[in-house]
């Protein structure tokens, strides 16, 4: 395992934890990143936040009042 | 009851769009859509009121567009065409960090309680190329799981991160072309 990553390395991990789920390790090793980097901290925020808009468009969809344009 | 088959006939456009969102392609979708019609009109007892009759569609949608791209999984991911966008290298320098920090979101919280929002959203979704497209909203929308994609998609694991992580930098590009950068700077965020 890299002890240093790169900021891409840390956005991909980032956007594909919900398939492979971070050891113990690598979220160490991530926090240690991300209390340096200020872009990957800003990334990290805005990937907690399409989470979000995910979740919440799945509600709008199925049940809001979407007319369909 | 009587007025049941007109009320599932109204929701055949908002239908229609989310099955076009997944296939990417008009005549799969149509054919979704129409399976799903049927199945509610010829079992209108079925729905028993608990939830909204729309939701109890897209259940069914859902279930009628999972069957439609096993059909179809053989073309369902042919080669995307891309755009020629290599996000990777616009966002990455050669030592693998950003050439450009990116900034902090303004008001995420107010942008999830706008329509409007989910329109842009919806947009950015539809842009996505359309194996990318296909595989985020299997993940996203019909909520399967990474080997419920591979088995329907016939693509390994290795395929489908690739195709994911694309799928989700792009969308975090549009959002912040077309949502994000319109807003003010949140404060602090130039430090």
């Amino acid at each position: 395992m890299k002890l240093r990553l790169t900021c891409r390395d840390v956005t991909y991990k980032l956007l594909l934890r919900q398939e492979q789920p971070w050891a113990w390790h690598e979220h160490l090793v991530l926090r240690l990143h991300w209390a340096v980097c200020r872009g990957c901290q800003h990334f990290k925020g805005q990937a907690r936040t399409m989470d979000q808009a995910m979740q919440a468009w799945r509600r709008y969809r199925e049940t809001g009042n979407d007319d369909g344009a | 009851m009587s007025d049941f088959p007109h009320q599932v006939q109204a929701l055949r456009p908002q239908l229609l769009r989310f099955a076009r969102t997944q296939l990417r392609n008009d005549a799969w979708a149509e054919d979704a859509v129409s399976d799903t019609l049927l199945a509610a009109l010829e079992k209108p007892q079925a729905f028993a009121g608990l939830s909204q009759l729309k939701t109890w569609l897209v259940g069914i949608l859902k279930h009628k567009v999972v069957d439609l791209l096993r059909r179809h999984a053989r073309e369902a991911v042919l080669p995307d065409e891309e755009d020629g966008v290599d996000l990777d290298t616009l966002l990455f320098d050669a030592t693998g960090h950003w050439r450009e920090n990116p900034r902090e979101w303004s008001d995420p919280q107010g942008a999830l309680a706008q329509r409007q929002f989910f329109e842009v959203l919806q947009a950015c979704c539809d842009r996505l190329p359309t194996a990318q497209g296909r595989a985020f909203m299997m993940r996203e929308w019909l909520e399967l799981d990474t080997e419920e994609i591979c088995k329907t998609l016939g693509v390994t694991p290795t395929n489908l991160f690739v195709m994911l992580h694309r799928a989700r930098l792009r969308l975090r590009e549009c959002l912040q072309a077309n949502w994000f950068d319109d807003k003010p700077a949140a404060a602090g965020d130039a430090a």
